[in-house]
């Protein structure tokens, strides 16, 4: 086999497993920090709705008091208000979604479906888990989900939430009294959902991943071409030439050719040294002839 | 007749002095077409007018009268609707009885403070007493409708011949109904046709605005006096007698005066004045 088949098969091994290396590492790195970049904007969804909750709670409801004794005002609930402004963003971001998934809700809607519930189960049975992460299958693509558990600490929670005797009125004017009651003092009653789609960012993640690979198999091709080039010019067509000049002096033929050069890289040395052992086969057979 | 003129002339000497008002309170909103009536001129209702003890106020349909009170608290006013300051009490800046307003019809909210003596509202069906609470009324000629806010009420029914009928003590988050066809009832809730009548801003806290009218000297700008028919129902309703004296230098006006002539059989008092000679002692029957 000719000394470049040679080299390119070894030259295109070692580039097969650097692509594939490269390719592996990168798409792992890629993937992590999308998955990372879609957690962070789960917790800042997540933080934007406990800031909603607590500004509720703390700024709304009390200049409502009064007006609750009157109506009930459902924009005075915490979990609601974080449902409705997340709600409003859903109308251009409709993969994103905001849940506060309750097994027993006073409002229907906020009702747990069959996943809902199974996280909600895994911080009733693990009261100490301060968040779950998940991925699920959704019918517009891949979605992560944060879940944060809602635990009654608050004793005034419970007079919506105790029995509907102690409810007001006009809370069950509105929601009847049939949902929502019987919930307890450090109870979890259900969970806080987050769920943001994963395809932007690991569609993001998968076109770098091409990109990358594209130019670093581009520039291997440069450089296997290069290379190739360069070791033709260099070494091959030298050696050739070296090769056919010694051939003639092997076949006796003193005028094929003189070996010279100017490089003073191998195949000079080479070179030099094949001038000079012909200079000596040239005087030997002289003293022969002699 | 010249015999009419002069008794007419010094009963009002006698009975017409001027009064003076103490200051009981300020109109810190007035909004819409409102008017008060002091002695027997209506005035047109500014804000940063004084409130004083026996002005009427009567307040158009949609408009909207609050009176923040010297002592005692604010009360806002919606019309349709007709507010008399029957007693403000007071003496040397302090409340020394009950407040007492008359109610004939409106939507009143009135968020009293803790004082001494209470408040008193009287309507054609029931009188209220209240002390440090919050109340919303909606009065019509038969009929009263109340929610307590906060604090408590002391409902008290209108008996026949003007004494007083059943008592009852309204907590917080009480409704209380009663009409002339219906007995009194309540729940524990306002119910939703009463929110949904109910003015929108009386669901919210009252405000606290006196401090921006506290140097203010609003003038009221005079209107016009009162008709007979805008008199007539004071002068046969619970306060007759002080409307009776407060009136009286009305029958000067010679169009009321027909009017009070006209209906003399209801004022006994006023015959009197303008026909002394009914009243005259009668001359002995000569001896036979």
């Amino acid at each position: 086999m000719k000394l470049i088949w040679k080299f390119n098969l070894v030259l295109l091994g070692i580039f097969i497993v650097g692509f594939a290396t490269a390719g592996y590492v990168s798409y792992k790195v890629l993937q992590t920090n999308a998955r990372e970049e879609i957690l962070q904007h789960a917790r800042l969804m997540m933080e934007a709705a406990l800031a909603s909750r607590n500004y509720t709670n703390t700024q709304i409801k009390p200049l409502l008091d009064t007006q609750l004794k009157y109506t009930f005002l459902p924009q005075t609930v915490p979990a609601y208000a974080a449902t409705e402004q997340f709600n409003d963003i859903r109308k251009t971001h409709k993969d994103y979604a905001y849940k506060e998934a309750t097994l027993n809700p006073t409002n229907p809607r906020d009702r747990a479906n069959d996943w809902e519930t199974d996280v909600v189960q895994i911080f009733r049975q693990a009261p100490e888990t301060p968040e779950v992460i998940g991925e699920r299958d959704t019918p517009t693509g891949r979605s992560l989900y944060l879940a944060r558990p809602i635990q009654i600490k608050n004793g005034a929670c419970l007079v919506c939430h105790s029995t509907f005797d102690a409810a007001p009125k006009t809370m069950l004017d509105l929601y009847g009294n049939a949902n929502g009651f019987g919930w307890k003092l450090n109870e979890i009653i259900g969970a806080q959902l987050v769920s943001v789609p994963m395809s932007v960012p690991v569609a993001r993640a998968n076109a770098t991943l091409r990109t990358f690979l594209l130019s670093l198999a581009a520039v291997f091709g440069v450089t296997f071409v290069l290379l190739n080039v360069m070791l033709h010019t260099i070494v091959i067509r030298r050696v050739t030439w070296l090769a056919a000049i010694a051939d003639q002096v092997s076949l006796g033929n003193m005028d094929a050719g003189a070996f010279q050069t100017r490089s003073k890289d191998e195949i000079g040395v080479l070179t030099e040294a094949l001038g000079r052992m012909k200079a000596s086969l040239v005087q030997a057979m002289k003293m022969l002839e002699s | 007749m010249k015999t009419t003129s002069l008794c007419l002339v010094l009963w009002l000497s006698v009975t017409a002095a001027p009064g003076y008002a103490a200051d009981g309170g300020i109109f810190t909103i007035v909004e819409g077409s409102a008017r008060v009536l002091r002695d027997t001129k209506w005035y047109a209702l500014a804000p940063g007018a004084r409130f004083q003890e026996a002005d009427i106020i009567d307040a158009a349909e949609k408009a909207q009268v609050q009176i923040e009170l010297m002592k005692g608290g604010t009360l806002n006013l919606v019309g349709p609707a007709t507010l008399f300051a029957a007693a403000i009490p007071l003496r040397n800046d302090q409340l020394t009885g009950a407040l007492e307003f008359a109610l004939p019809r409106g939507w009143l909210k009135l968020a009293t403070k803790a004082t001494d003596a209470g408040v008193r509202v009287r309507s054609s069906v029931a009188v209220l007493n209240l002390q440090d609470s919050i109340v919303v009324m909606h009065i019509e000629p038969n009929s009263m409708e109340i929610f307590v806010e906060s604090g408590a009420v002391r409902i008290t029914e209108s008996g026949a011949g003007g004494k007083d009928g059943a008592a009852y003590d309204a907590k917080a988050g009480e409704y209380w109904a009663r009409s002339a066809d219906r007995p009194i009832s309540t729940e524990r809730r306002a119910p939703p046709p009463f929110v949904a009548a109910m003015p929108h801003h009386l669901v919210d806290p009252l405000p606290n605005i006196s401090a921006k009218y506290k140097d203010a000297r609003v003038q009221l700008v005079l209107d016009r006096d009162i008709t007979y028919a805008e008199a007539a129902p004071w002068l046969n309703g619970p306060y007759r007698k002080n409307f009776l004296k407060r009136f009286g230098p009305k029958l000067q006006d010679r169009e009321f005066r027909g009017a009070v002539e006209a209906n003399i059989a209801h004022y006994p008092e006023w015959d009197r004045v303008l026909h002394p000679e009914k009243y005259l002692p009668k001359p002995p029957a000569p001896a036979t």
